[in-house]
């Protein structure tokens, strides 16, 4: 019995069996989908690490957040790099080429993702963590430009009411004009003498101008994670002024 | 190694008969690097040869043809005979390099060598510098000089990038002669 022979004999007699096609194209596929997985899963890192970094940057319960998502992020490209070289011919492309182009793609989806379709779940993940208590303790700062609450009405005026109750009039600069037209056209509907006001919480940057007189440079949804105020819910009130200044205006108190 | 690929579609239909011809067509290449990338007697290298066909039944199927069968057979070869090296090493055994004068040549023509490479004392000197080299570097020098396999053959062998095939063949050519010219200071002006 020749060498060969004595191969198929053992074969035989230990009843070994090939493992099926399937087994290997599912192994295939498997590294594939885990592969785009991680790459998918390493771009929501990236967004949230944008949120922790745009967002939260002054928050020190929040300064921990960007390392968090970083090394997240880190292990994603990782396993990435790992699933596809497991692959058929994964191992044919360079690694670096893998991993390069592993965290430009997850950047590039990132960004798209923070910038596009955000709002929702950083909302979630925000009261999920905690993070609205954050939000409003960082937001609640005029003395140094940092203010929030919900829009309302008193004699015409739109005013904002912060967490302590605390009435503000606002005014809004030529800054919020040019950068926020949309919002000002909702907020001020001169001509059918009617205003829309967003039923949710704001933030507000700015300054102090007058007691209890907030000058708005910027305004945006309290929990929402970019300025697109189209984005913004608004309810129509009936008969309110909008006082548009330019930033420079003196202004006195009410 | 010429296998049919006929035979190796009827080795993953289940056909031992077929499978059979390709143990035959590829059992002496085979056993001959196992040798080359180890330092196992030829009784030993048999045992190993024996395992490597018994996972190729197993994993015919993986077998894609968009690739060479010779460097899909030669990857299980290379990774089951690591694999026992490593183990063997780490018990201690001895890890010098067992070539024949032939591959000796073999090698030293490919780093341009030739000239020198016919006398014995220059084999001796050829072999004793490879023991030198590291893993990656004696394989790669292998597989290029030894078993005439193309950088992309090596590539599917050895599952690295071809770029890294490259690379690792000029370190090892490169070390070798560094190697050369420490130890033998006098025989380093030859092979330059």
């Amino acid at each position: 019995m020749n060498f060969a022979e004595r191969i198929a004999e053992k074969i035989k007699k230990e009843k070994i069996k090939p493992l099926s096609p399937w087994y290997f194209s599912a192994k295939n596929w498997i590294f594939w989908i885990s592969f785009f997985l991680s790459l998918l899963l390493g771009s929501v890192a990236f967004s949230f690490l944008l949120i922790a970094l745009i967002q939260n940057e002054f928050v020190p319960a929040m300064m921990i957040l960007p390392f968090l998502w970083i090394g997240t992020l880190a292990i994603l490209i990782t396993s990435a790099w790992y699933f596809v070289w497991h692959t058929k011919t994964g191992y044919r492309i360079p690694s670096w080429i893998w991993i390069g182009g592993n965290v430009g793609v997850s950047m590039i989806l990132g960004a798209l993702l923070y910038f596009s379709t955000f709002d929702h779940w950083q909302d979630q993940m925000m009261r999920f963590s905690g993070m609205k208590n954050a939000q409003e303790v960082f937001w609640s700062r005029p003395e140094e430009g940092f203010l929030s609450g919900t829009l309302a009405l008193e004699n015409e005026d739109i005013i904002l009411i912060d967490k302590m109750h605390q009435k503000w009039y606002l005014r809004f600069s030529e800054k919020v004009q040019k950068k926020h037209p949309l919002l000002l056209k909702q907020l001020s509907v001169s001509k059918r003498q009617e205003i829309f006001l967003p039923p949710h919480p704001v933030k507000i940057q700015g300054v102090i101008v007058a007691k209890d007189m907030f000058l708005v440079e910027d305004m945006k949804p309290l929990m929402r994670g970019k300025m697109r105020e189209e984005k913004m819910q608004f309810i129509p009130v009936p008969s309110a002024k909008l006082h548009l200044l330019p930033s420079n205006t003196p202004l006195s108190p009410l | 190694m010429n296998i049919l690929p006929i035979d190796i579609t009827n080795a993953q239909n289940g056909d031992m008969d077929a499978f059979t011809r390709i143990v035959e067509e590829s059992q002496k290449p085979l056993l001959r690097y196992i040798m080359r990338i180890s330092h196992f007697s030829e009784a030993q290298a048999e045992e190993i040869l024996q395992e490597i066909f018994i996972k190729a039944w197993r994993y015919i199927n993986e077998y894609d043809a968009s690739f060479a069968f010779s460097s899909w057979i030669y990857r299980i070869a290379h990774n089951t005979t690591i694999s026992e090296f490593r183990k063997s090493t780490a018990r201690g055994e001895d890890k010098k390099v067992n070539w024949e004068p032939e591959e000796v040549e073999a090698v030293a023509s490919g780093l341009n060598l030739e000239k020198e490479i016919n006398q014995k004392q220059t084999q001796e000197i050829v072999r004793h510098v490879l023991s030198f080299l590291q893993e990656k570097e004696k394989e790669v020098l292998i597989l290029r000089f030894l078993e005439q396999k193309t950088y992309d053959e090596i590539s599917d062998i050895l599952q690295v990038p071809v770029n890294t095939v490259a690379t690792n063949l000029s370190r090892a050519k490169k070390k070798f002669l560094e190697t050369l010219s420490r130890h033998y200071p006098a025989f380093s002006p030859l092979f330059v």
